[in-house]
């Protein structure tokens, strides 16, 4: 597709025919290649008789090219009577540096006809003379200077036309572009999804079948094995437990990541509460003060959100597992625009604190707080796919506080 | 004695069908246990076709179906004995690794009595099968079976 493509030329020929001085005015507009893209108000005399007639045809024909290889020629604009008589003015129609076609206006006289030239014609090529009289005397006379002037005008119109379109243009390749590179993620995100599925199947069977054959050795062939040997199997049993975990944990991150989200209102509150029971219930030996404060509702992924404070509160539930009363507290912190949750748990040293969001890192030792170091990192890429933040405060055995801002925070149902 | 039903095992991978067979056998379970390794053995066995051209009569009492199997896949296997009138009716729970969202909805689209995903951890998967196993051929009713 060319800029002239682009150009809106229903609006350019309702604009351009509506010229009250001279309102039967022929006009078009050709490509770079000389072809016609748009005319309107073609003089009888030209589209019945001359260009109808094989002899006057070829006249059109050769006055049309005189015209163009003259704006080639790189003249501001060309006027030509052609050899029918009639005069065509012609512009090129400029958008920044760039010519996309001409702008033709004319099948006009310049000055009044002479009939008997006509009359000879009419007789030359046997058009009946009264018609064709009729349709000469229908050309508009229009001095050279009127029409180098409508010639100006009408260019600028044609011009401002064309950057409209070159506008156009441009959008369009844009949107192409993007439509293209749409389609390239499309296809890698399918080839992701069929990598994750293949792994979440064909990587978690074989440790299955490690732990159910450790596991039957050490019922059925007891005798066979001695305290070290158990031990082995056991640390073989946990490490194949640790990596099933650590497969699931991976597949849950990279489909946060590619997972498209579903915006709508999110109730925060009625989350952290549905979560928040569910830990008590299955944990009824932990005591624990829970203080949740009043929670504004947001605009955001519900599954995706409930992801991020499952893991928060997984963490928070987990790193005071060693406290007397642990305590963890729920909010929002009106100054930072932000959710937090805080906890009097083991904390962490803020040295490391740029680790906390990183895959696989971790600032714990897994002798003492289980964890595959992906938790928080999934929440971060949840958070960032939201437009949000999230960040950290801690001291080591004081306890840690998360925070995150979602810039949907839910205005009319906050 | 009216014969027990017998569970279908329609799993491909050999230490599955063993891990699973050792945990069936912990249950108690006196239904015997048949063993197919992808969805055409399924059918076939079901339909009385080739070598289970012989078998005992009768429809199992729930088909424990792995999804990943060559040639015919769980969930196209599983859409062919829904179709089929004279086997639509039997209980199958799939029984597969992964918990992917799609298989998950496919297999209750297709009519699937039941989802389980099998647990790395071995133990759970023992107490899961059992559970398994002493639901689908003790305690719940089958369907009547048109001969």
């Amino acid at each position: 597709m060319r800029i002239i493509d682009y150009v809106n030329f229903d609006a350019i020929i309702s604009l351009m025919s509506e010229n009250p001085l001279v309102p039967n005015l022929f006009f078009a507009i050709t490509d770079l290649d000389g072809r016609t893209v748009v005319s309107t108000r073609w003089q009888r005399v030209c589209s019945e008789f001359h260009r109808k007639c094989p002899g006057t045809q070829s006249l059109c024909v050769k006055s049309d090219l005189v015209l163009a290889s003259r704006i080639k020629e790189g003249h501001a604009y060309a006027l030509y009577s052609c050899f029918n008589n009639l005069t065509d003015a012609a512009v090129p129609i400029r958008v920044e540096d760039e010519i996309i076609g001409n702008l033709i206006i004319g099948q006009v006289f310049i000055k009044q006809p002479d009939l008997d030239f006509f009359l000879h014609q009419a007789h030359t090529f046997g058009f009946n003379e009264n018609e064709y009289l009729s349709a000469i005397n229908a050309v508009p006379v229009v001095e050279e200077d009127a029409l180098r002037k409508l010639l100006d005008y009408y260019s600028k119109i044609a011009s401002t036309f064309g950057m409209v379109a070159k506008e156009a243009y441009r959008y369009k390749q844009i949107t192409d572009k993007l439509s293209r590179r749409t389609a390239e993620l499309e296809y890698v995100n399918g080839e992701l999804e069929a990598f994750s599925y293949s792994v979440s199947h064909d990587l978690r069977a074989p440790l299955r079948h490690i732990t159910g054959y450790i596991d039957l050795f050490k019922r059925r062939c007891k005798e066979e094995l001695s305290p070290q040997g158990a031990h082995y199997f056991d640390a073989i049993y946990d490490s194949a437990q640790q990596m099933g975990v650590l497969i699931d944990d991976l597949l849950q991150f990279s489909r946060n990541g590619r997972a498209q989200l579903v915006f709508e209102h999110v109730d925060m509150n009625r989350t952290v509460r549905e979560i928040i029971s569910k830990f008590t219930e299955s944990h009824p030996n932990r005591n624990i003060n829970w203080h949740v404060f009043e929670l504004p509702a947001t605009f955001g992924d519900q599954s995706m959100l409930k992801f991020v404070w499952q893991n928060l509160i997984d963490n928070s539930f987990k790193f005071t597992r060693n406290n007397e009363q642990a305590s963890i507290e729920i909010g929002w912190l009106p100054e930072e625009d932000a959710y937090y949750i805080k906890d009097n748990g083991a904390g962490f040293d803020m040295k490391y604190a740029n680790k906390l969001f990183g895959v696989f890192q971790r600032l714990h030792t897994s002798d003492e707080f289980e964890g595959t170091g992906i938790g928080l990192a999934s929440a971060k890429r949840v958070v960032s796919r939201h437009g949000g933040r999230i960040w950290a405060k801690a001291v080591p055995n004081c306890g840690a506080a998360f925070y995150f801002s979602l810039p949907g925070k839910d205005e009319q149902n906050g | 004695m009216v014969e027990l039903k017998r569970i279908l095992l329609a799993e491909d991978n050999a230490y599955d069908v063993e891990l699973t067979l050792e945990a069936l056998s912990e249950s108690n379970l006196a239904n015997k246990v048949d063993v197919v390794k992808d969805g055409v053995q399924t059918m076939e066995y079901l339909r009385y076709i080739g070598q289970y051209a012989t078998r005992e009569r009768g429809n199992p009492a729930v088909i424990l179906l792995d999804l990943k199997m060559p040639r015919q896949d769980g969930l196209e296997t599983l859409a062919e004995i829904r179709k089929d009138e004279k086997l639509k009716m039997i209980p199958v729970v799939i029984l597969t690794s992964s918990k992917e969202e799609r298989d998950l909805v496919k297999g209750y689209e297709l009519g699937a009595n039941a989802y389980v995903v099998k647990p790395v951890d071995f133990s759970t998967f023992r107490e899961c099968v059992k559970l398994i196993g002493g639901f689908w051929a003790y305690i719940n009713e089958l369907p009547p079976e048109k001969s």
